[in-house]
């Protein structure tokens, strides 16, 4: 079946995209997957790739893409921001659709879950379901933890401490600074430190299905994401939950994957 | 499930040690005793305990002696948990 790979245009930027089709003349639909950022989209691909040939084999679309600045997309990740990967997602979307395929789900991962969040509510789609797989729910703190990434070579060291609110200051001045190999930049910084998933999740209407992995077979319970859905519900909106037991896949050192989660993501893209 | 069961937890999950957790108790040492245990270990170490416990940790907060023990690292999400 046809996969086709694609450098598509972007408001002047390259954007690479990956177009699987299904046996079938008409997809049942087509999963839009929005990427993590950094190293966690290294270390998801495996993930994003099996589900995604998972879903083929069931017969929808799925397009997997690049943000500029990443990946093999142009583009430099020190200029890109927000703006500009809405503007590639729309890119994305409107590619899909040109080929018999629009955008019917998106499925977010971490900050691309966040991510998807923002342009359900920004770009022009006709979305049946939102799946979040572990999504990021404070830009601010994942700002943070990301530049730790620096910060932490020095925090165990000997020699001088460069401090997370060091680094921010340098970078809000107007310097850009490698995070771990990644051109860090103002821009991206400050749209990580106002998003708010919740405050995205509540503008939504399209249906919302949340996915953690968890350390222990227990349900979580009192969690930051726990909350966050509670809150939602309590303001009418429609948000499925579930938490399964597995390894945190976007971030450990050696590749794993979540069976399971892809299994359940398949049961409701093919909720229609 | 207790502070120390989800921190051991966070431990076993970061440093992928299988079965190596089951054994570590408050005394066991981490940092200099465990080879995965690294710069970038404890960045994902941190950003775990963040995400699963709901608070930001600032840097000043975080020595080595943190990470001495899993006793240590046990009282240091305790003490910002609240009770």
């Amino acid at each position: 079946m046809p996969t086709r790979a694609a450098f598509i245009d972007s408001s002047g930027e390259a954007v690479f995209v990956l177009l699987r089709m299904p046996t079938q003349p008409v997809p049942r639909g087509c999963v839009l997957f929005v990427p993590s950022f950094a190293e966690e989209m290294n270390k998801c691909r495996r993930m994003v790739t099996l589900a995604s040939l998972q879903f083929v084999e069931a017969g929808f679309a799925t397009a997997c893409f690049d943000f500029r600045g990443t990946g093999d997309s142009g583009g430099e990740l020190a200029s890109a921001g927000f703006d500009a990967w809405m503007n590639d997602i729309d890119a994305v979307a409107r590619y899909c659709g040109s080929l018999g395929a629009p955008v019917t789900v998106m499925t977010g991962i971490r900050l691309g879950a966040t991510l998807a969040a923002l342009a359900a509510l920004r770009c022009p789609m006709d979305l049946d379901r939102l799946i979040l797989w572990q999504p990021v729910l404070d830009g601010r703190r994942f700002a943070d933890q990301f530049l730790r990434l620096r910060a932490a070579v020095s925090m165990m060291g000997d020699g001088g401490r460069v401090s997370i609110t060091q680094l921010r200051k340098s970078i809000e001045g107007g310097e850009v600074i490698e995070i771990a190999g990644y051109p860090t930049a103002a821009g991206l910084l400050r749209d990580l430190d106002g998003t708010v998933l919740i405050d995205l999740l509540k503008q939504l209407v399209a249906p919302v299905h949340w996915f953690e992995v968890t350390r222990s077979d227990e349900t979580p319970t009192g969690t930051p994401a726990v909350r966050a859905v509670e809150m939602l519900r309590e303001m009418g909106k429609t948000v499925e939950y579930q938490a399964g037991q597995g390894e945190s896949f976007w971030t450990t050192t050696e590749i794993t994957t979540v069976p399971w989660l892809i299994d359940a993501s398949l049961r409701v893209v093919a909720q229609g | 499930m207790d502070t120390s069961d989800r921190v051991k937890r966070i431990l076993r999950d970061a440093l992928q040690l299988g079965d190596r957790a089951r054994s570590m108790g408050p005394a066991t040492p981490l940092m200099g005793s465990i080879p995965e245990l690294d710069s970038m270990a404890v960045v994902t170490i941190l950003t775990m305990i963040e995400d699963e416990f709901g608070f930001s940790i600032p840097d000043d907060e975080i020595s080595g002696e943190t990470f001495a023990t899993l006793g240590s690292l046990t009282g240091f999400v305790e003490a910002r948990v609240g009770s």
